[in-house]
Order: structure tokens, then sequence, then C-alpha cells
């Protein structure tokens, strides 16, 4: 009997359950995590996924699948999730765990909020809104039922996007800056659908979700990726970020583009040629956020100067939000798609020109002023005058290139990069 | 056991020595006897130092609580209050100038003559502007009180026993360098987050729909508040009319421009946050009277027409004025007594500490509906 619950989707690594103790406010189950005793990196990976269920601010709601029973399958809030290190664990990986939940009333389908705030970026670069240019906008599950979301005066019908993860349902809205409440009903089989994560790699090479924001001890600097199911940011060589999209059609990971970051702060050029660090600053469905450290590279130097790169995506976001931040020295900062040719610029970004394998443009944003340049596409804020302390952009892949429509057009990304939402997902239960 | 301080006001302290094992030393004790070293000082510092390693200079810049000394509980607790004191205390007893001064001068030269000895000349305003005034057997913190509302300034006295003048945006800067949350991701490079959680008090009590007074010479003036969307249970819209006397006070001509500064204080709800952090030393972070941003979007407290980067996004909080501070000290923290002659003593080895934490009050002062008020329809 398999049990999936979270963000772990590996059924038959809990699949080894002994007792579930239910009552009308909680479920308790017991087991051993069931995993070839030849990878204990697995075991260890699903062990810190299950701990981590329990006191995770960005997930106190998650999903829970069982097949032993399937008419207690709902939404569960995690109160207490144990693993036991004994030497039969820690030597074949089977470790005795305890999973405590609240059972969620109407939890089989739960109503849940997402209150949203903001709806514009401030930007020297030119672009207006609301309600102008700018098209805030908000993704979920595109199986989500009783959608609304809190601005419109009838609910149109979504864009659907697909992920690697399943089908996002993508609502644009122009409604000025402000707070909305948007609301919907989420089958818990469709809870993760385009969700965005954030995945390690254990040392057995393979990457695993992470829940909560506790990575594990000896994780490479290079060893995570950030991503949505629809685009993905990986660590490159030399320091570089690799961007991707998913390509729907061969189920797989597109072609790569390699980013590279670099500064100058008045007196020496510096390129970032290694990532130093790298923590979780939030992790839920809706939204991920992590922070990098980036060392800088000047005439042979490697320089220890503190600067730190944010990266964050939303469910059914088709770019990467990320700012760029150091102390002292205003130096920040520019960014290149290294292989891209003939692109073309537009008020507050540029997107490149030749298209990649699948047929996708990579298309670059910001807020501040900088020297935009097409071959290969950058985008530079470090000229006299403009360098900063902190410095913002977006990266972003537009699907079908040349040939995109509404909402994956570069100036839709654009639109809707300049409409940023924070967003908190809660279940309310009806 | 706690040290506070507040706007253009006095703040307190409490430092209580340990007992629980050893008595507290009277080599110690002893150093702060009040019959000898009343009126000394007491500083707190975000570290341990060593007293004998720093000048008296440096000390009093390290400081981020300057306390004066003058109340001693069974020899091992101190009390006192913030050495805002000095300008006056609560009671109206202080430097009170005896002798007429009168002029027309600036806020510098006026600074000058009632700033009293206790305080240094700290930086103030170079406003060209004047105010003819006389003043007489009042402290220097209500002459200067009437003085910096003239010029529309504030003061503030700093934990290096020096006197500031000058308007809110100079004194404290306009930008907010602390961002108060309990979304808290740490310290940025660009901000300084502290874990907090907010209390969120609205308040209707003082709102105001019309402000009406009289100017010197008895001519009246008025002005009306943003049109209201309150109504009463007839129907209609509320009627809070406010009387302000400006007979001794208001120039005569200026009172219309008067009674709009006035109403425009008044014709919305009071919000009132108090924030209660975890954070070390909230005094090292957060400067008394300067600007922060506060986030938490589920107790309403952000604004979308302000904008910030913290932990990784885009977020939009709330500017608020520190209008006070009261923080408890804590284990790491330095403690240090200096006397009349300006030796220090370190007491940090004997102090009781508390756990870190610190409350700040942030937006506007509240206006509370006391329980006087409650029964008798009277503020008590």
């Amino acid at each position: 009997m398999g049990l999936e619950i979270g963000r772990m989707r590996d059924w038959n690594a809990l699949g080894n359950i002994e007792t579930v103790e239910v009552s009308a406010r909680t479920i308790t189950m017991n087991g051993r995590i069931s995993i070839d005793d030849t990878e204990i990196s697995r075991a260890k990976a699903v062990r810190d996924q299950i701990v981590a269920l329990a006191d995770n601010p960005d997930e106190l709601f998650v999903p829970m699948k069982w097949d032993g029973d399937v008419t207690i399958n709902s939404v569960v809030r995690p109160t207490s999730a144990t693993a036991t290190m004994d030497p039969g664990a820690l030597e074949r990986g089977w470790f005795p765990w305890k999973i405590t939940a609240d059972r969620v009333p109407n939890g089989s389908q739960p109503n849940v909020e997402s209150p949203l705030i903001g709806g514009f970026r401030a930007n020297a670069a030119g672009v207006a809104g609301p309600p102008g240019t700018v098209v805030p906008w908000h993704a979920v599950p595109y199986a989500a039922l009783d959608y609304y979301d809190g601005a419109s005066a009838f609910q149109s019908v979504p864009y659907l996007l697909e992920s690697a993860t399943g089908q996002v349902g993508f609502y644009p809205f122009i409604a000025g800056v402000g707070r909305k409440t948007a609301r919907m009903a989420i089958p818990p089989a469709n809870w993760y659908d385009g969700a965005a994560c954030v995945e390690q790699a254990y040392p057995d090479g393979r990457y695993y979700t992470v829940h909560g924001r506790q990575l594990y001890s000896g994780l490479s600097s290079s060893g995570w990726r950030i991503g949505n199911g629809i685009i993905r940011i990986t660590p490159g060589t030399g320091g570089a970020l690799v961007l991707q999209a998913w390509d729907s059609a061969t189920r797989a990971w597109g072609a790569s583009h390699t980013l590279t970051l670099s500064a100058y702060d008045g007196s020496s050029p510096y390129t970032v040629n290694r990532i130093n660090s790298v923590s979780i600053l939030r992790n839920s469905p809706e939204e991920c956020r992590i922070r990098i450290g980036l060392g800088l590279l000047s005439t042979g130097i490697n320089y220890g100067h503190r600067t730190m790169l944010d990266i964050k995506i939303r469910r059914g976001a088709r770019f990467v939000e990320c700012r760029w931040t150091t102390l002292g020295t205003a130096m920040l900062g520019a960014i290149t798609e290294a292989a891209s040719t003939g692109g073309t610029t537009f008020t507050g970004g540029v997107v490149s020109g030749g298209p990649d394998a699948q047929g996708n443009l990579v298309a670059m944003f910001t807020p501040t002023f900088a020297s935009i340049t097409t071959g290969p596409i950058a985008m530079d804020s470090t000229g006299v005058g403009i360098r900063a302390l902190g410095w913002s952009f977006g990266v972003g892949i537009v699907l079908a290139g040349a040939f995109a429509v509404n909402p994956n057009r570069s100036t839709d990304l654009r639109d809707q990069y300049f409409a940023p939402y924070g967003e908190r997902m809660t279940v309310v239960g009806w | 056991m706690t040290v506070s301080k507040h706007v253009m006001a006095a703040g307190a302290f409490e430092i209580r020595l340990n007992s629980d094992v050893l008595p507290v030393p009277y080599s110690i004790s002893d150093a702060f006897d009040i019959n000898s070293y009343a009126f000394g000082h007491v500083l707190i510092i975000p570290s341990r130092v060593d007293p004998a390693d720093f000048s008296d200079a440096q000390l009093l810049s390290l400081s981020v609580f300057t306390g004066i000394y003058q109340v001693q509980r069974d020899r091992t607790t101190l009390r006192g209050m913030h050495a805002s004191g000095w300008l006056g205390d609560g009671n109206g007893k202080g430097a009170i100038e005896e002798a007429a001064i009168t002029g027309t001068s600036t806020v510098a030269n006026w600074i000058t003559a009632l700033r009293p000895t206790s305080l240094a000349a700290g930086t103030v305003s170079a406003s060209a502007a004047t105010l003819a005034w006389s003043t007489q057997l009042k402290t220097p913190r209500e002459s200067i009180d009437y003085v910096v509302d003239a010029f529309g300034m504030e003061w503030e006295v700093t934990d290096q026993l020096t006197l500031n003048v000058n308007t809110v945006a100079n004194l404290y800067g306009s930008t907010p360098t602390v961002i108060a949350t309990p979304w808290w991701d740490g310290r940025d490079n660009e901000l300084v987050g502290i874990r907090a959680t907010f209390g969120n008090d609205s308040s209707a009590e003082d709102y105001t729909t019309r402000v009406f007074l009289v100017e010197q010479g008895g001519a009246p003036a008025s002005a009306n508040g943003t049109a209201t969307v309150f109504k009463d249970g007839q129907g209609n819209a509320v009627v809070v009319k406010r009387y302000v006397d400006g007979s001794a006070t208001v120039t005569a001509g200026t009172g219309g421009t008067v009674a709009a500064g006035q109403v425009a204080q008044w014709d919305q709800i009071d919000q009132h946050l108090t924030c209660t952090s975890d954070t070390f030393c909230a005094m090292a972070d957060v400067r008394c009277g300067s600007t922060i941003y506060a986030y938490d979007p589920e107790r309403n407290i952000y604004d979308t027409a302000t904008q910030a980067h913290y932990g990784g996004d885009l977020v939009f909080p709330k500017s608020l004025r520190v209008q006070g501070i009261e923080m408890n000290v804590c284990d790491g923290m330095g403690v240090l007594f200096r006397d009349r002659d300006g030796v220090y003593t370190d007491l940090s080895d004997s102090v009781a500490w508390e756990a870190p934490g610190a409350r700040l009050e942030v937006g506007a002062p509240q206006a509370t509906l006391s329980e006087a008020m409650r029964r008798r329809g009277i503020r008590a």
C-alpha cells in the first residue's frame, strides 16, 4: 500500500505502512521507508521530505493520497513528522517514520483563498501602468474549480499552459495596484500541477523536491534547481545560470540557454565565475524563492565580496524574477545570454532573434535604466550614474518564439513581469 | 527590566543586578551609590566592552541607550529616565529659565539660548526663518517644544548627550533601512529585517469632520476634512467638529491654514500598531523617530503605494515612524555606569538579563478610549 503526501510523489518509498489511526480530527500513520538497500541516498532524501512536512510555514496544508483506503484521501495539515535513525535505517535506508496530521473539513476538495498583493513594479524603463501596459496575473492548477480572481466582473476562461507536472490555468486581470483575494477549489490530486518547486541533488546524483527550507548538509552550491514545470533555472559551469523550457511535445526539457552575470564598480570589470552558496527563502506551490551567493572574478583574482542573487518563480510564470544585491560599492549588474544573436529591443527589455531547437526565444526585462544590446542579447546597468547596490531583472522563455500568441509573446511576458504579485495560498475549507 | 525611548519625550530604564547565588559585590554597587552618584549615566551597548580600553567619547558613541540615574532600590536596582530628561522631566522640573529670553531669532539661535548645559550642541537646522517670542519660567523642554512646533521641526536628545533639532526628514532620513515583518528572512543586503508580530488597533475616537478656531484678534476660521463615508444612526453623514483655541498662538490671517492642517490630522481612521520583536538589540538597528517598513498583509499592514525589495521579493510595506522603543536588556549586551566624574564601572557581569525582545510603537500616537471615558464620557 503506497502513500503520497505533500510533494513526495515516490509512491513506493512510503509503501510499507504499518498502522493508520484515524479519528474525526486527526490521522496518524506509521511505517518504514521501503527502498532497495542500495539506494541509501534516496532513502535519506525521502526521510528529509517526511520530517519537513511539519512546522513548515510555507506549506501548512498538503494533499494526502493513500491507496489503502481512498475514501480518506484529502488535504491535511501535518502537525508532527518524525523519522528514526536506527542502525537498520542508516545501513539500509529503512527509516521508521511517523506522520500525524489534522484532517481538514471538506479536505477532499478544499476551498482555497489566495491573497494577492501588488500589481505594478515601479520602473524607470517607461512601462506604464496600471491601468496601462502591465498585466497582473494569477495562475492556478487548470483543474481548479469555482475560480474567482477577486477583481473581474465575470471570470473569463483561463489560458491553458502545459507544464511538466500538469496543466496550469493562467488568468490575466487588469485592475490596478491593490490587494485581491482569489478563491477556488483545488482537487488534492492536482495540488501541485505546475507548482513552483526547488530541488536538490543527493549524492546519488538524482534530484529530489525539497519540502520546507532545509537543504541537506553537504549539498553542493550548484546542486539545486528551481522551476515550475514550465521553465527552470539550474547552475551552469563557471557561475553561469542555465534557463530551460519544458517541451510538452517531447515531454522533456528543451534547449539550454546560458546566462552570464557581470558587474563593474567604476574601475574594474568583474564576471561571476562561481556560486558560493544556496539557501531557500520561500518554498510554496504558488511561489518559490532562493538566494545564491555569487563570486566575482577580476584579472584572475577571485574576490570574496558579498553579492547575492535572489531568484523568484511563481506557478504559471514563464520567467524568473531576480534581484541582485551587494554591499558597499555600487556596481551591479549585467546579464548576457551568450549564444543568442540578432535580438530585438522593446520598452523595458529585449528578446533574442534566433529560435532555439524548440522554436523558443529568450527575453529579458529590467525596471531600471540599462544599456540593452541585441547580439548576443544583454542588459547592462553598470554605466556611470546608474550603478546600484541592488538591480532587478527578469529572464524568461517566449514559448513558440516568433509564432507566440497571447499571453506568451515577449511583450506579454514583459507586461506580466512588471505586474508582480506576492501570494500566500491558504485552505479555508469551504 | 527594560529601557525605553520615545519621540520628544523622556524614556525610562530599570537595570536589575543579579543576586541569585552570589550577592552583588559591594565593589560594584558602591560605584553607583545614589547618595554619591545620583544623576550619573547608565549606558547600554550592543556588545560587551572593557571601558578601560575606550575613551569617554568612544563609549558614548557606542551607546544605544543613555539614561539618567535617579532611583536606587535594594542596593541592586538602578532606575531613571532617558537622557532626554535633561531638558526637563514630566513633572515640570529641570533647568528652568528664570530670566526672560526674548527675541526674533532663527531656530539655531533659539536652541543655542534654550539648550541646557547638561547637553552638548548637536546638529541644528540652518533655516533662515525666524520666530518672535519670549519665554520665562519654563523648562527647556517646554520652551523647545514650542520653538520646534513653530518651525515645523522636532528635537532629539541623542545617547551621546547632544541635542539635535531639525525637520523629521533631516533628523532621521526619509528612506527606511529596516523592515519589520513576521515573514522574516534575515538581514538582506538592502534592508535589515527584524522578525516581528504586530498588534493593529484602529480608532475613530479622534475622528473629525471639521475644525474651527479663533485666531489672534478674535477672527474665526475653519476647514472641512475629506468628505466622510461614515453615517449616524439616522443615515446622516456623521458630524464630529473640533474646536481649537488659537486665540493666543495662531497669528492673525493664518487661521484657515492652521485649521486645514488640523483637520487633515484627524479626518481618517487612526491606525496604531504595536510591533513586538525578538531581535537581539532593536535600538542598534532602529533609531527611535526614524521611519521603518512594516509588512504583515494578514493583519492589513501593507501599502500598495510603497515598494521595497526584501527576501527576494518585491513587497508592499507601510512606511511608519517609530514613535517609541522599549527593549529588553539581554545577555551579550554591555551595561556601563558612568559616574559624576566620568569614571566607568562595568555592571555587565552582575546584570539579571532578560530574553531578547523589543516593542516598537509605530504609526501615529494612539488615542485610546480610557476606562474613565467609557464610564463618564470624558477623557481621564
